[in-house]
């Protein structure tokens, strides 16, 4: 047989099994490691080159089962199915191995070729338990390998598997008996299935048992298979015959039942105890009983919000005024550079004024940023992100919202766009839409720099309560939008709650930099190119007609912004500078103090120019209507992607209107108070 | 036999059986709760409730604890 130079291999667990440890161990690429469930993103897809094979690696959402009831599951699902992988990894918590196994049973009754990864054995061996890997694979049929993912121990003897696995093929003939009459039904399904539908691959017996269990999707499936009358009366008499037999209502629950029964004798078997484990609460539930606690959940969770927004302003204080500086000198020096190397007026005014000045206004608060995001990552490594859910979970309730929305909501801190992708986690589609209708609203940290330029020009004593208010409000205002597209689109019962809590970690702090990093460096590189190209084209509009004074009304974007101004001028900055900056903010909302920074980069400070364009009250007018007045082009995308084209329009037209009134009435009422 | 959203914190109980939607009922024994299996109720003061067992915790709202029947474990 050819030896194939070529693999696909799909990672497959529970999660918090460790799994996107093994990925980035096998891959060498970084990945986020979410500590708490919620984090997904559809498909990660890594490579490595081994043994002169290529290996590619698809990593799937963290499941615990592969039933139609979960858009998780699905896609894990579709993707075995369909994306035919050579192989599949499973990852497992050995600590919690007859539940991880759970998972295992289903693939192995999907018939792919299957390799286990017993993960976290440092923990296992902790507890004094050894597990019995030789039973485990001879019962089950399949290589087991055993690693510790986060010391990468282990992970060469998983490659030389991987390769060797999947050369072979191998599918394991492993079968677990459901009992007599289960047993029969299937068979006699099996026998129908087999002469009347092209099985395009699918295992018969596989099928069989997912009528059995009524699953919805193979069900449609079989809805367009011509003989679908014949199969579905012989499972409604299959149902009917078992129902009675087992004096069970519910075969699907029966079948759980049957698995667990056999899991928990495997685990028997395989597991070991070296030596006694007390029962005693370990430290994890300790802190949960205080930080789910009836009374102090909340406030321990308002506390750790406030440290968080003071860490960003009181650290990120002193550094940013170093940045501005560093770019204030890096404009002159660059311009004074490419004068006197005898470039014209037009190049040095384009790098200092266009390119520095405006790339430059939104780097400087690069400090900032990263501390908002190193703050995110400390909280969802440690593991107090998923406790967060749930204390939360009351209050999301009350509003309409899953306690698990509150996730994707948090994630909208650092950025909407992977925050929207996270509300695949909820089952129900009406939870997700909503989460994801009211995720713009949320403050990501794309308008942080907003906040800082404004805040710290007119409310410099009080800034990080200003910037605290900006973020409250746009709580309040998704909470808001939250009750009323409750009651005009969705009236229903709010999905359950049921979430698992992974222990509390102290969080290493190599893993917490690489999280910020990883989520920093897409600020980074959305700096380096939508501002840059967003700055570059503000500079060109500023520069045109030729010979226009540059940033001046007759240019042409003075032109663009004096059409839009007069619609801005109830809400005190009727001016086309600032008109411009907002129409250019719908690009990404950093552009718009990197416009801002371009239109007045001829002048001393940004922070100078502001101080004399605006006054208090518009410029807080001005931060709320940047907060809420429309999400940025790519969050536009990830709605329209996650929700479809009538809801992200209709997210479009509510947001410009909202902003625009709520603009509109702090200002004129902020006026009113001043002139009584 | 009581749903275990009336169990005290710090109690053994042992599944009995789950009550509700297929969906909801197929998803938490999926996580492990499925009838048969023992835990540990380790908080519930009236806010959600945290279930454990040497290995995992997981949380519970309240409206499922209603639906889930259990039995006291010595």
């Amino acid at each position: 047989m050819a030896m194939r130079k070529k693999l696909t291999v799909a990672l497959a667990g529970n999660p918090n099994s460790g799994k996107t440890s093994i990925f980035n161990a096998l891959t060498g690429t970084r990945q986020h490691v979410g500590n708490w469930p919620g984090v997904t993103v559809e498909k990660k897809e890594g490579h490595f080159t081994y043994a002169g094979v290529e290996v590619s690696v698809v990593d799937l959402p963290g499941i615990y089962g592969l039933t139609s009831y979960s858009l998780d599951e699905r896609i894990a699902r579709d993707f075995l199915l369909h994306g035919k992988p050579d192989l599949v990894v499973t990852v497992i918590d050995t600590t919690n191995l007859e539940r991880n196994l759970y998972l295992v049973l289903q693939l192995l009754e999907l018939e792919v070729p299957l390799v286990l990864d017993l993960n976290m054995m440092d923990e296992i061996a902790r507890k004094g338990i050894e597990v019995d890997t030789v039973m485990l694979s001879q019962t089950l049929g399949v290589p087991v390998v055993t690693t510790v993912a986060s010391q990468e121990e282990g992970i060469e003897t998983l490659r030389d598997v991987i390769i060797e696995s999947g050369q072979r093929n191998f599918v394991s003939p492993f079968k677990l008996n459901y009992g007599p009459p289960v047993e029969e039904e299937i068979a006699r399904l099996q026998t129908i299935l087999e002469r009347s539908v092209a099985l395009e691959g699918y295992s018969s017996r596989w099928m069989a048992i997912k009528l059995l269990e009524r699953d919805p999707e193979i069900q449609r499936r079989l809805k367009k298979c011509p003989k679908q009358e014949e199969i579905m009366s012989a499972v409604m008499a299959a149902t009917t015959r078992l129902e009675s037999q087992l004096a069970h209502s519910d075969i699907e629950m029966a079948l759980v039942e049957r698995r667990y029964g056999f899991l928990n004798g495997l685990a028997k078997a395989v597991i070991r105890r070296k030596s006694r484990v007390e029962e005693r609460l370990d430290i994890s539930e300790r802190i949960d009983r205080v930080v789910l606690n009836k009374y102090l959940g909340i406030p321990i969770f308002l506390v750790l919000l406030w440290g968080t927004f003071q860490l960003i302003f009181t650290l990120g204080g002193p550094l940013v005024d170093l940045v501005d500086t560093f770019f204030s000198w890096l404009g002159k020096a660059s311009s004074e550079g490419a004068l006197a190397l005898g470039a014209p007026e037009w190049v040095a005014s384009l790098v200092a004024d266009g390119i520095i000045g405006g790339i430059g206004s939104v780097l400087v608060f690069l400090p900032n940023i990263l501390l908002l995001f190193l703050a995110i990552a400390i909280l969802e490594d440690s593991g107090y992100m998923a406790r967060a859910a749930f204390v939360m979970d009351r209050l999301m309730h009350a509003l309409g919202l899953h306690g698990k929305s509150f996730i994707p909501l948090i994630l909208g801190f650092g950025c909407n766009v992977p925050a929207i992708m996270a509300t695949r986690t909820l089952n129900s589609e009406k939870d997700r839409l909503l989460t994801i209708l009211i995720n713009p609203f949320i403050s990501c940290s794309a308008r942080l720099p907003i906040y800082v330029l404004f805040a710290g020009a007119f409310f410099a004593q009080a800034q990080g309560l200003v910037v605290f208010s900006l973020y409250v409000l746009g709580i309040v205002v998704a909470i808001g939008t939250a009750l009323l597209f409750r009651r005009l689109f969705f009236a229903y019962e709010i999905a359950p709650l049921v979430m698992e809590l992974p222990p509390y970690r102290l969080p290493s702090l190599h893993s917490i930099l690489i999280h910020m990093w990883e989520r920093s460096r897409l600020f980074l590189t959305k700096a380096g190119t939508i501002i840059a190209a967003t700055v570059i084209l503000v500079w060109t509009l500023a520069s045109l007609p030729l010979g226009v004074e540059y940033a001046s009304e007759a240019s042409l974007i003075g032109g663009l912004g004096r059409l839009l101004a007069p619609l801005l001028a109830p809400a005190g900055f009727g001016f086309w500078q600032a008109a411009v900056a907002l129409f250019f903010g719908i690009l990404a909302k950093e552009v718009v103090v990197g416009t801002l920074g371009t239109l007045y980069g001829g002048e001393e400070t940004l922070t100078a120019a502001i101080q004399s364009t605006f006054t208090p009250t518009s410029a807080y007018a001005f931060m709320v209507m940047s907060l809420i007045y429309i999400p940025c082009i790519a969050t536009i995308g990830a709605i329209r992607r996650e929700a479809g084209w009538r809801w992200a329009l209709l997210s479009v037209a509510y947001s410009l209107t909202l902003g625009w009134l709520l603009a509109v009435l702090i200002f004129q009422i902020a006026q009113l108070l001043q002139l009584a | 036999m009581f749903p275990l959203s009336l169990a005290t914190s710090g109690q053994w109980v042992q599944i009995c059986e789950l009550r509700g939607g297929r969906g909801l009922r197929v998803k938490l024994s999926q996580m492990g709760l499925y009838p048969g299996q023992v835990v540990q109720v380790v908080l519930n003061d009236g806010g959600p409730i945290i279930l454990g067992r040497d290995g995992f915790q997981l949380g519970l709202g309240r409206g499922m604890a209603h639906q889930i029947l259990v039995k006291p474990i010595a």
